[in-house]
């Protein structure tokens, strides 16, 4: 693969080509082998991180669906099958449809309350607590005081005075973003929450759920759902982005 | 756009051309059990439920007389299921035999790949894998192979984008989920569009060295 071609490939996946140099690059795919081996190569990165993600999502429902099969010692074992009918109690019967009935019901008046994911709903800050340290102690109790108060407005001024006196305060950081998205400067957040969700710290989780919430705050569900992406099992809030994933477009 | 796959060089091209010219020929008929290759492309848990239903058992049993364990069947048989999600994901493809006979052959092969890994007696695997094959029909074989093909290509991909940088990651994966560069790049805190392509340029670089070097 010449240097040219690669900068023509670059530049075709990249959307940065007129439409009729585009159509040029496809019909070299469809003639040209070692074009087409490339540009399928390509393709197929272009491609790769959304279908890993609906990839997860299938293998999710294959775990669950797996659990009523291949029973050892039970080849027969198919719950629909035949050869299972058993006595059936109808008085237990027409209790569970009766208890099913309830939760259907409970579940559709909820689903209709919720609807697609309200930042709101996910906005549950957990209170400020930062390590006194250094000459920034007014500054931190007043943070920690006006976010308990929901003042986002003044602990985001305090936050800039500790963040001040203590810049690697990865803690103040990610509450300077909470606040910022708060009061709405969404753009301001994910400047702030980004280098912590970039970085190794205990905190990363978090900044990428925030990160997601400042999407889902705008109304923005595919940027929401590709951050909600990066949060890894076993790490803050997993349960609640894979809860939101289901309930985005 | 035609499916361009790995293809080996010679001869291949003029595949990629026929199409454009005939392209209403379709020499056999959908399938009824296109709805479970759609159930998957879709996650449709209810449909996925009746594949099960219908095709585990059969699996499970030709893995436990080849001495293997349920819980084997199982993985097997998952496996499987993702290798046709794999296939699906090109909208072109339309399934034109039965489910089962396909979903069959890719466990098998599936299986004789565990045993081969597990380094179990290989004159076993070889008569199995020939006796197997011997039994299908050659087209439901050539879907087979293509179909696991695709999914190890897909699993190359994976393994070169794990050891990726987390901003290379988060890069591709933002711009491939649909996020416009510009949001992308004030995210990713870089000044313009421009230093979010270069870089994007320089991650699938990386990422594509990587895949060749593992290929």
């Amino acid at each position: 693969m010449n240097e040219r071609d690669n900068t023509l490939l670059n530049n075709y996946f990249n959307g940065l080509l007129t439409e009729a140099d585009a159509q040029k690059v496809r019909k070299r795919a469809a003639v040209e082998p070692e074009f087409a081996e490339e540009f399928s190569l390509r393709e197929a990165m272009a491609e790769y991180p959304s279908r890993a993600a609906k990839r997860k999502t299938l293998k999710d429902t294959l775990g669950a669906v797996e659990k009523d099969f291949f029973q050892e010692n039970k080849a027969e074992a198919t719950p629909a099958g035949p050869s299972m009918k058993a006595k059936v109690n109808w008085k237990r019967w027409a209790a569970a449809v009766a208890a099913g009935m309830v939760l259907l019901l409970g579940a559709i008046w909820f689903f209709n309350q919720s609807g697609l994911p309200e930042y709101r709903q996910y906005a549950q800050h957990a209170p400020l607590s930062l390590t006194v340290r250094g000459e920034a102690n007014q500054a931190i109790s007043n943070a920690e005081k006006a976010f308990a108060d929901k003042d986002y407005a003044g602990a985001l001024a305090a936050l800039e005075q500790v963040i001040a006196a203590d810049p690697a305060n990865v803690t103040a950081q990610l509450y300077l973003g909470i606040c910022l998205l708060e009061t709405d400067r969404t753009g301001e957040a994910r400047a702030a929450l980004s280098p912590i969700a970039l970085g190794q710290s205990a905190l990363r989780s978090e900044a990428n759920w925030y990160i997601a919430l400042s999407y889902l705050k705008e109304k923005n569900y595919n940027a929401c759902k590709s951050n909600l992406q990066f949060i890894e099992p076993g790490a803050d809030h997993y349960e609640e982005a894979q809860e939101m994933i289901k309930k985005l477009p | 756009m035609p499916q361009v796959g790995t293809y080996p060089p010679s001869g291949y091209a003029l595949f990629f051309i026929f199409p454009l010219h005939f392209p209403n020929l379709q020499p056999t008929a959908m399938h009824i059990d296109q709805k479970y290759i759609d159930a998957l492309r879709r996650n449709d848990a209810r449909l996925i439920r009746e594949i099960y239903q219908q095709h585990s058992v059969q699996i499970l049993r030709w893995v436990q007389a080849r001495g293997g364990s349920a819980d084997e069947a199982r993985d097997v048989f998952q496996d499987g299921l993702i290798v046709l999600f794999e296939k699906a994901q090109n909208d072109a493809f339309v399934l034109t035999c039965p489910l089962g006979a396909l979903l069959h052959v890719i466990c098998s092969r599936k299986y004789i790949d565990r045993l081969r890994q597990k380094g179990k007696d290989s004159g076993v695997r070889k008569t199995e894998e020939r006796r197997y094959e011997e039994e299908q029909d050659s087209d439901i074989l050539i879907l087979a192979e293509e179909s696991i093909a695709e999914q190890q290509k897909q699993e190359r991909l994976s393994a070169a984008f794990a050891q990726l940088s987390d901003l290379c990651r988060q890069l591709l994966s933002l711009l491939s989920n649909g996020v416009a560069p510009r949001e992308a790049a004030d995210q990713l805190q870089m000044n313009s569009v421009d230093t979010l392509y270069r870089r994007k340029n320089a991650c699938t670089e990386r990422w594509r060295s990587l895949v060749l070097a593992n290929a």
